[in-house]
């Protein structure tokens, strides 16, 4: 059963992956609308999914900050830890 | 400049511990046609490239492929926990834990050390793809 946690992460990382391989493909083909407004699409969802994430359980990126008692950057599992990815 | 996004790219769940495994998949971490090869590989030879489609494709994926290092290191990682001393020494990965222990250190099977011999940086936009190509067709 998975937790909230990683659900959301899942869904993240899932999203992050199609846009990992379209913006390769981009690279090469700048003028495919198609593959243009997927990567809009997609990058719309991740952003609803990352600001729910990071409010719900704190930043996942570097740069992102949210108001808190003490500094919540390193807390949490670690990726590489067998509980720490989805 | 890089940063860090607190995942894996894909992710590693593995169940049950294999110092025997994690000593053969070491070298898709620092063998010749390792994850940290691929990484320096495109990050050095980006610069040379005179298409900037070219060598912003290369940023990209030299960039993936520093998270493909991350996941072939948490797999390392998760393969080679609590294992007892016996158990490690009983198996293939006895030599490199002489060294190592489990900590995770980028060596090729054979334990030879990652090496940045293993890919060519040669300001020539074809040598270079024509590298890129056969370094990708050792992993395929």
């Amino acid at each position: 059963m998975m937790c909230e946690r990683d659900v959301l992460q899942r869904k993240i990382d899932i999203i992050s992956f199609h846009m990992d391989d379209t913006r390769l493909f981009l690279n090469t083909h700048p003028c495919d609308r198609e593959a243009m407004c997927y990567f809009e699409k997609l990058h719309k969802m991740r952003c609803e999914l990352m600001n729910e994430y990071v409010a719900k359980f704190g930043p996942m990126c570097a740069y992102q900050y949210v108001p808190a008692e003490s500094w919540a950057w390193t807390n949490g599992p670690q990726p590489w830890e067998k509980g720490g990815n989805s | 400049m890089w940063t860090y996004e607190k995942r894996l790219q894909y992710p590693v769940k593995i169940a049950r511990p294999n110092p025997s495994l994690a000593n053969m998949i070491i070298s898709q971490l620092g063998g010749p046609d390792g994850e940290i090869g691929a990484s320096m590989r495109y990050l050095s030879q980006r610069y040379s490239m005179p298409c900037r489609n070219v060598s912003g494709l290369l940023t990209d994926i030299g960039t993936e492929e520093l998270a493909h290092m991350e996941i072939v290191s948490a797999i390392i990682h998760q393969l080679t926990r609590c294992l007892s001393a016996d158990e490690i020494m009983n198996s293939k990965m006895a030599a490199y834990y002489v060294d190592h222990t489990t900590g995770v250190y980028p060596v090729a099977a054979a334990g030879t050390p990652y090496s940045v011999y293993s890919f060519a940086s040669k300001g020539d936009p074809i040598t270079d793809l024509t590298e890129d190509m056969a370094a990708d067709g050792a992993i395929v």
